[in-house]
């Protein structure tokens, strides 16, 4: 068989251009996946002496995080319900529930005054995650999307964007191209599963099946130039060169000690965080952990405590670890979610928060953002903001500031229309500059 | 391998029992010939369309890619090697009508139908920490049973009671959205009508039709959702939580009956009327100011703002399912052709508009009328569709243009959904999908993943003894009691005889299937990293979550992961019977084409395999077999 494969003229001229194909794809998006559309001169702008941030971890709250009972107290007022606040390394409390959290405060920038009109899931993490209002006729990309394409990577061979867990469509690249997306992945201690050729295939039998479904592809190719095809073409190419990367490992959390695993917390969130840290130790730009339930709009103070008792350790475990490696002034850590909860405790549901767009909380650490800090305020009863608004636009152009990437740069989609990291014109975010140290 | 001609038998069986079993009949919905007239109706509009608009008419699909296209509409999954020897070997003009009614039949539609219902009616195996069998077995036989749309959606919105007494699984639809009235409203508008009124939740909507008030009009009639009697339980559980017994014995015993059996209540069947949120900030009300029910468009009706109706959700729902609703009329009509033909009449679907501004105005009216005509029978309906020329227009091979009517430009190339690649998989593995093992139902009590009390007690009759509790007093001795009885009857232990109880219909084992069976039976929805949620399926908590897009974990599954291991791999796979039914190399790469594709190989692509690939060994095969899977054009639907 290997003989007569090497005679086999067309195949192996097939083999011949993919391997070329691939040697010339890396050069000729080199431009796109490689190099950074931002200027060193606008991320000098951007970012004044500061260095610009290398990284993101995106830590999604899914659900609507409770404000009043994190990040936001408000003692004594009848809306703070049975929480209790604690003294921080900053100047400020938090919440009883976050005690881990409270050590690294000295570290965190948190934001009180977050707002947006977005009252359903759906729409405010599309929002949080894009810039825009969901629309029939476009997706648009998500934010870690944004930063592969406009910062570039800076890992050649992983994935710019990886998400752990969550909604699928909250790693979407869009109208940019499959190649922007995030990885999903499941469980964080399966690592990326499949990156390794099967027991059952020899290395040759691998690269002929290759060249073989290549040849195949070339009618269909041909048939429907569209770009759902053309999304799988390349991610045929960016697999196999994953396959090989020296950095696979970079995924596989088992390498890490027991007590480094056990310090982020045994639960799919602290070990996603766990990952974050070693995908951006090995050039993944782009990292989202997502942690659901927060939606509480039932037995609010039960479900908050348990929530608060994952984030407390895999975030307070994640600042530190990442401080110790001499990577926190390069990654910037964000804790956001798409709304608070409602002051009102509704008793019917067993003492229950509803949705509150109004007025809710983010917390930014690390990649330049001043520590120790509070960023805007919110009224009496943390109903909305009292000062210093920040809305999710302005939220993603702070993210590109911290990276040093210009968040009013406009990319077009193939049907011509423009598109920003901070949003549309109209409402362009505004990055708060500030907080930067 | 049976010879083609006696598999011609598959599919024209499926057609003669329809038709004999249709005599004498009178709804519409059973008539075929009726059907079929339906369908050349349908026809006839889109002909007008196309000419009105000037529209090049798409050419018709050749028999391969009907056969494929067919099978994924119909019955979510590609056909097997028998099947598409079946139908692409006979020659035969009523074929195609053959093969509509064989899907339209097989268990095939169910299931297909079966994870279109879970993503709408965003089914999960829990609902807060307690099972949501009943509301989970109630949407499965909905779609197994053929409910029809507007039976279902009255069923799901005048829903009361506890869920766990016979045939009240419906009102899962309200306990999963506990505590989320409101939510839980904009969903049922939107599936419903193709009204979002989301954003009225909180404010006016400046996009919008609708304002805030007009929403907490409509919410009036299904407000003041409440659980049935949870006094004594409050008054136990705070005794458990104060003398910080909560993991006691008794303290878990009383936590799983608030979990299981409480939560699972709704009393009441909505008040009709409903106080202004505090935050209500427009001149047409004031906050705490007491509003009555008021429907938004369709037929007019209203509920009184100074008394309590008490059937709030049951008037809510007759103007919802009803004949003279527009909106849920026209919904559904164009949820069901995007379904069958790829694209909407209008999109998105759930952003209704008139049928006089639609691209195909006569159309939609007549399909209106259609509908209501079949009973609101979706199978029928589909069927009607499936049966048109319209939906054997090819593919446009081109990206769509803005601004083009895509409704009608040919179909749009989709990558098939995650159930769809997942279920073809399955049917690589195993070929006789109809075979394998389904979910089960049953009103066992499960306490710790145990069953008890089997043969003497179900959860319906426990949950009807214990929301019949007065006191804190007789609920103490009730949880004891039962305590002392979950132990003596095998609580925490299999008892000997389960296999037999198995056997009845309602003991046994219930919950879904492990391993490899079609997406409608395993768990809704699949576990995080599963194959499944690698290709993008909803993870049902939020509406039209689920995604086709590409991303790099569905390659190396494909090259590495389960493709490899359940399919490539595995000698035993149904695709490898290709070997045994082909005497030649040549018939042995068109069966596995067949098997894979659904398709013969082109007379390049022999050419090429004969030459470069194919040396009759078993590996030569299995590499062909990985390469076809990892084409493209296995994850598409043309």
């Amino acid at each position: 068989m290997n003989s007569e494969w090497n005679k086999s003229d067309e195949l192996g001229r097939r083999q011949f251009l993919i391997n070329a194909a691939r040697s010339y794809l890396g050069v000729s998006v080199a431009p796109m996946l490689g190099a950074s559309l931002a200027s060193p001169a606008m991320a000098q702008a951007a970012t004044g002496r500061r260095k610009p941030a290398e990284h993101v971890i995106f830590l999604n709250m899914a659900g609507g995080m409770s404000h009043l009972d994190t990040f936001d107290l408000k003692p004594g007022r009848d809306v703070q319900g049975p929480v209790e606040g604690i003294a921080t390394s900053a100047d400020y409390q938090i919440s009883q529930y976050l005690p881990k959290t409270a050590e690294v405060a000295n570290e965190m920038c948190v934001i009180n005054s977050m707002t947006s009109t977005q009252g359903a899931h759906e729409q405010g993490q599309y929002t949080l995650h894009s810039s825009y209002n969901p629309r029939g006729t476009i997706v648009h990309p998500s934010v870690g999307a944004w930063v592969v394409r406009l910062k570039g990577r800076k890992n050649e061979t992983l994935p710019g964007f990886v998400s752990v867990g969550g909604n699928p469509k909250n790693a979407t690249s869009g109208f940019m191209g499959a190649q922007y997306a995030g990885v999903p992945l499941g469980r964080p201690e399966d690592g990326l599963k499949d990156s390794q050729r099967a027991h059952t295939v020899s290395e040759d039998d691998f690269d002929k099946r290759l060249a073989i479904a290549d040849a195949l592809n070339k009618q269909f190719h041909e048939k429907y130039n569209v770009p759902q095809v053309k999304a799988y073409e390349s991610l045929y190419d960016e697999a196999v060169k994953l396959m090989k990367s020296a950095d696979l490992k970079a995924f596989d959390i088992n390498e890490e000690a027991g007590s480094t695993r056990s310090s982020y917390g045994q639960n799919r969130f602290g070990q996603g965080c766990l990952l974050a840290r070693r995908l951006v130790e090995t050039g993944v730009r782009f990292v989202e952990v997502t942690l659901g339930g927060w939606d509480t709009h039932y037995d609010n103070f039960t479900a908050v405590e348990a929530r608060c008792a994952v984030l407390d350790q895999g975030y307070a475990a994640l600042l530190k670890d990442l401080k110790a490696r001499g990577m926190l002034e390069n990654t910037l850590v964000v804790i956001a979610t798409e709304f608070g909860r409602s002051p009102n405790i509704v008793s019917e549901h067993n003492n229950g928060r509803d949705h509150h767009p109004a007025c809710f909380s983010c917390v930014l650490a690390g990649g330049g953002v001043a520590g120790g800090i509070k960023y805007g305020k919110s009224d009496k009863n943390g109903n909305r903001p009292d000062e210093d608004p920040v809305r999710m636009q302005d939220l993603n152009a702070t993210i590109a500031h911290a990276m040093g990437i210009d968040h009013s740069q406009v990319l077009y989609s193939p049907s011509g229309r423009p598109f920003r990291m901070g949003g549309a014109e109209e409402e362009l975010g505004k990055p708060v500059t500030s907080i930067f140290g | 391998m049976k010879n083609p001609n006696v598999l011609v038998t598959l599919f024209f069986t499926a057609v003669t029992t329809v038709w004999v079993g249709a005599q004498g009949r009178t709804a519409l919905k059973d008539d075929p010939e009726y059907i079929k007239s339906a369908a050349l109706r349908i026809d006839k509009h889109v002909a007008a369309l196309y000419r009105s608009k000037e529209l090049p008419v798409p050419d018709v699909v050749d028999d391969p890619t009907f056969l494929r296209r067919s099978f994924l509409v119909a019955a979510g999954r590609i056909p097997n090697l028998e099947e598409a020897r079946a139908f692409l070997e006979i020659d035969d003009e009523s074929k195609r009508e053959a093969l509509i009614s064989y899907l339209m039949k097989s268990d095939g539609y169910r299931s297909h139908m079966t994870n279109w219902l879970f993503d709408n009616m965003r089914v999960q195996e829990e609902m807060n920490r307690g099972s949501a069998s009943p509301y989970v077995q109630f949407i499965y036989e909905a779609a197994q049973n053929n409910m029809p749309w507007d039976e279902l959606a009255r069923s799901l919105v005048a829903s009361k009671g506890s869920m766990w007494e016979k045939g009240e699984g419906a009102v899962g639809y309200f306990i999963r959205d506990k505590g989320m009235e409101l939510d839980n409203l904009s969903n049922t508008m939107r599936i419903f009508t193709g009204t979002r009124m989301e954003c009225a939740q909180c404010h006016d909507d400046p996009f919008g039709e609708y304002e805030r008030m007009d929403f907490y009009h409509l919410a009036a009639f299904v407000s003041n959702q409440h659980e049935i009697n949870r006094g004594p339980w409050n008054k136990v559980w705070r005794e458990v939580r104060d003398a910080k017994k909560e993991r006691d014995d008794f303290g878990e015993l009383v936590r799983w009956l608030g979990d299981n059996i409480h939560y699972a209540t709704l009393g009441g069947g909505g008040r009709g009327r409903i106080e202004l949120p505090g935050d209500y900030q427009y001149r047409d009300g004031d906050p705490g100011e007491m509003i009555g029910g008021k429907t938004p468009f369709g037929k007019r009706i209203r509920s009184s703002d100074r008394k309590d109706s008490g059937s709030g959700r049951m008037e809510f729902a007759e103007w919802l399912a009803s004949e003279e609703n527009p909106r849920f009329n026209a919904t559904i009509v164009n949820r069901m052709w995007e379904r069958v033909m790829g694209r909407a009449i209008w999109e998105p679907v759930d952003e209704y508009v008139e049928p006089k501004d639609t691209i195909a105005p006569n159309l939609v009216v007549d399909l209106v009328r259609l509908m209501q005509d079949l009973d609101y029978d979706l199978r029928a309906f589909q069927n009607v569709l499936l049966l048109t020329k319209t939906f054997q227009f090819e593919a446009n091979s081109q990206a769509f243009d803005a601004g083009m009517p895509q409704a009608f430009n040919g179909r749009q190339l989709e990558r098939m959904t995650a159930e769809q690649v997942w279920d073809s998989m399955v049917t690589l593995v195993r070929g006789d999908v109809e075979s394998l093992p389904k979910r089960k139902f049953s009103d066992t009590i499960y306490y710790k993943n145990r069953p008890v009390l089997q043969g003497e007690m179900t959860m319906d009759q426990l949950s009807k003894e214990v929301l019949a509790i007065k006191s804190p007093a007789e609920y103490r001795e009730y949880v004891e009691n039962l305590l002392y009885r979950f132990k003596q009857g095998g609580g925490g232990k299999k008892k000997s005889n389960d296999s037999m109880m198995g056997m009845m219909s309602s003991g046994g084992p219930r919950g879904p299937v492990k391993g490899i069976a079609r997406a409608s039976e395993l768990p809704s929805p699949a576990p995080d990293g599963h194959f499944l949620r690698q290709f993008g399926q909803s993870d049902r908590l939020l509406l039209d979550s689920a995604t086709n897009e590409a991303n790099m974990a569905q390659v190396l599954s494909v090259m590495n992961g389960h493709v490899e291991k359940m399919v490539v791999s595995n000698d035993k796979a149904a695709i490898y019977q290709a070997l045994e039914a082909g005497s030649s190399d040549r018939d042995k790469v068109r069966y596995l084409y067949y098997a894979i594709l659904g398709r013969p190989p082109g007379d390049e692509e022999m050419k090429m395999l004969m030459r470069d690939v194919i040396d009759g060994s078993r590996d030569s095969y299995r590499n062909l077999a990985s390469a076809l899977l990892a084409t493209h054009e296995f994850l598409f639907i043309q």
